[in-house]
């Protein structure tokens, strides 16, 4: 159990409130006041996907001090606070990579390890929406996201409508909340990818850059 | 005669009118019918073709609607800036082909290494869609382009739902272009910065203008006109005004044999209906009926005699308008009993250096083998099959070469160019007599095989096409020997597993499905076989195609890549 869970579970509080009800509402939430991740940030894909790239743009319009690498050595890991893992497998990716879904998760799972020894803040992210779900996509959900600390999924918060499209929907069968439940893990769901800057900006009490 | 503003208001009335037929055809993957059928790689694009059947127009009218509006809703595949080959089959019993193919710009000179780039203006060649598009209207078709480009402008100006597959192509382009922020074709795709979500409405307004002003004033505007301006400048002269200027597309005859009785109308070189041709002429001299598609002893046949038909590809298909290409002797039925006596049913044929390469000079008038050369093909094509109800029909393989091609967008027209120039080889001092080594306005050797099949009565029988480079031969023969030889149905025949055998490749390459015992048979014959593929794998095409029995229609959309079909 890591000494910072209030902490975090605080700050997702807040998060969801503000992440869903939308940017206009976000600019009037109070910030969380205690920093409660660290930066420089590793941002990396697990899967291969788009959403790590996005996630890029997600921590550029965040004004976040942030390192981006596909498919790092474990080595990237020094001297950062936080890693974030962006969940989502494409079979492209993962061609090009030269690497199966199997060797993918391992590496994943042993970035995440050596995370742990440095001390470091891991955060689970899946932002591309329903759209990024599937078989492929759930084996990575299911072995990585309990490892985090932290998770921010593109999908439906249980206790209120989504609004969106169904294909935007990446918790409409509820994964990332069973998941969240059985490992006491904090999550945020944002309901647009864009909506994104705005948890970044309050994870890591950093000022809005737009 | 009209002005501007007229002939755009006239546009515009026609999209209002043609769209109000849109209730009339919903596209389904596999759809019967007696009065037409269009069946493509997207639902969207065989609806345009149905409600232009719908409207009275042929199959021609048809193909050039469901042609341009693929452009819209496959923009990876296919575009304004690609090329393309169509052969059509009309009821008053000609047959003819269009070519329109890309051509190397005017610049190019032996010596320009075209490996690399392979994006970018460097990679691009002068495309021919609006030209080979408009020309099959003109010669053929009985609507105007405005009426039959209609649906693919509302398509591009309305929007239509963000597919699965598409979605993956753009996650793909916005890695292409620095997570989106390309400055061309970021707002375009990615307006907030990310990729949008499936099901969201994806317009697309600068090709929605491109669209309108080819419409109102014909291929002039691309060729002579602002968007050629506008090619020259985004390739920064690469492709010149000049070049553009001078592209025309093709009609030429089409390469016509016969298999089973069955009358197999293809494309003429530089594309891949004679290699068709050739491997259907081999396998002319086995009866394959008595086995099944997964038989050894078939699959071993069917792949030597794709094997030998690739080998002879190579050294004698080339731009028919720089070479005398030997088709009399390729297509001879005695040269290709000649090459079927090669086939041994007990060993495999070695691909690639032991592969022989016959003489077809030996069968028609005196001539001079030339060397080989390879290229390596992009997959990314898209496959438009048409049938009307009088019986004409056009079959069509239209691409960009690689999925968005050289991923260079014109801005302003937002469609992207193709890249195509490194379908050519490179010049070799070693290896003179290349054929397919790129010159100035040289259409570069591709793959392509649209065909229709006449049936023993003479009427249409199949309308058959696929994308996937290198496959596609093989993709093509597979599907007509299923139904031919096999009885199976147009669906069947589509979703059996099939396999690849050409020289280019050191192994057969061939899809899930096919049974361990088939597979270890083959290797007892000598073949080098690889078969970790999935089932239905996109890796071996996307069949589009129409089958026709007892007068009924059954257009199946591909199952490897999402398509539909749909009718009037």
């Amino acid at each position: 159990m890591y000494r910072r869970n209030l902490r975090l579970l605080v700050a997702a509080l807040s998060v969801m409130v503000f992440a869903f009800a939308g940017a206009a509402l976000a600019q009037e939430t109070e910030p969380v006041e205690e920093e409660a991740f660290g930066t420089p940030v590793l941002i990396v894909s697990v899967g291969q996907s788009a959403g790590a790239q996005q996630a890029k743009v997600l921590a550029i319009k965040a004004g976040l001090d942030y390192v981006f690498e596909q498919r790092p050595d474990l080595s990237l890991l020094e001297e950062k606070q936080t890693l974030i893992l962006v969940m989502g497998a494409s079979s492209k990716g993962l061609g090009a990579a030269g690497v199966d879904i199997e060797g993918e998760i391992a590496w994943a799972t042993d970035l995440v390890a050596r995370a742990r020894e440095l001390e470091m803040t891991v955060i689970a992210m899946h932002i591309e929406g329903g759209s990024r779900r599937g078989p492929t996509s759930d084996q990575i959900i299911t072995a990585l996201t309990p490892l985090a600390d932290y998770i921010v999924v593109k999908g439906a918060n249980p206790d209120i409508e989504w609004t969106e499209s169904e294909e935007a929907n990446a918790n409409a069968d509820g994964l990332f909340d069973t998941i969240a439940a059985e490992h006491e893990i904090a999550i945020a769901y944002i309901a647009k990818t864009l909506d994104g800057v705005g948890v970044l900006i309050d994870l890591f009490g950093i000022e809005a850059t737009e | 005669m009209h002005s501007r503003m007229e002939h755009r208001g006239i546009v515009a009335v026609l999209v209002l009118v043609v769209g109000l037929f849109a209730w009339t055809a919903a596209a389904e993957q596999v759809v019967t019918s007696t009065e037409g059928m269009v069946a493509t790689a997207h639902e969207l694009a065989s609806e345009a073709g149905a409600e232009i059947l719908a409207m009275g127009g042929n199959a021609v009218d048809a193909a050039v609607a469901a042609a341009f509006a693929i452009t819209v809703v496959e923009p990876n595949a296919s575009s304004l800036g690609g090329e393309g080959y169509m052969v059509i089959s009309l009821a008053d019993g000609r047959d003819l082909a269009i070519d329109y193919k890309s051509v190397a710009p005017g610049h190019i000179t032996y010596e320009d290494d075209n490996d690399e780039p392979r994006r970018g203006p460097e990679s691009t060649c002068v495309p021919g869609v609006v030209a080979g598009l408009a020309l099959a209207l003109e010669e053929y078709g009985t609507m105007t382009l405005a009426e039959v480009m209609a649906p693919a402008i509302r398509l591009a100006r309305d929007g239509f739902a963000l597919d699965p597959v598409l979605y993956d192509n753009l996650s793909n382009l916005y890695g292409y272009t620095d997570s989106g922020t390309d400055p061309i074709v970021g707002p375009v795709y990615f307006p907030d910065g990310f990729i949008p979500d499936i099901g969201v409405t994806l317009v697309q307004k600068d090709l929605a203008y491109a669209l309108e002003l080819i419409a109102e004033q014909g291929p002039s505007v691309f060729y002579r006109g602002e968007i050629a301006l506008a090619i020259e400048e985004i390739t920064e002269g690469f492709l010149r005004y000049g070049d553009l200027q001078r592209y025309q597309a093709v009609i030429r005859d089409p390469v016509v044999s016969e298999y089973r009785g069955y009358e197999v109308i293809g494309t003429p070189p530089n594309v891949a209906g004679v290699t068709v041709a050739e491997a259907l002429n081999i396998l002319d001299n086995f009866d394959l009926s008595p086995l099944s598609w997964d038989n050894p002893t078939a699959v071993h046949i069917v792949a030597e005699a794709l094997k030998l038909a690739s080998a002879d590809r190579l050294p004698y298909v080339g731009d028919p308008d720089f070479y005398d290409v030997p088709l009399e002797g390729l297509l001879s039925e005695e040269y290709a009993t000649a090459r079927a006596s090669l086939i041994d049913l007990d060993n495999a044929i070695m691909p690639t250096n032991s592969t022989p390469t016959g003489d077809p000079y030996l069968y028609m008038a005196v001539g001079e083998p030339v060397a080989v050369g390879e290229e390596v093909y992009s997959p990314s094509t898209t496959q438009l099959s048409i049938l009307d109800s009088d019986g004409n029909a056009v079959s069509i393989t239209q691409t960009l070469s690689s999925f968005w091609g050289s991923r260079l967008m014109v801005p302003g027209y937002g469609f992207f160019i193709n890249d195509e120039l490194h379908n050519f080889n490179d010049y070799n001092p070693d290896n003179l007599a290349d054929i397919n080594v790129h010159q100035p306005f040289k259409r570069p050797r591709t793959v392509i095989a649209p065909t229709i099949v006449r049936d023993p009565a003479g009427e249409v029988f199949m309308v058959v096409g696929t994308p996937g480079a290198g496959r596609i031969p093989s993709t093509v023969v597979l599907t007509i020997i299923n139904v031919i030889d096999f009885g199976m149905s147009l669906e069947e025949a589509i979703l059996a597993p099939k396999f690849c055998s050409r020289v280019a490749y050191k192994e057969l390459r061939m899809e899930g499905g096919y049974p361990q015992e088939t597979l270890d048979a083959l290797a007892a014959l000598g073949h080098t076989v690889k078969a970790d593929y999935d089932e239905v794998d996109l890796y071996f095409g996307g069949i589009n195609a129409i089958l026709v029995e007892d007068g009924v229609m059954t257009g199946v959309g591909s199952f490897r890549r999402d398509g539909g079909a749909a009718a009037p």
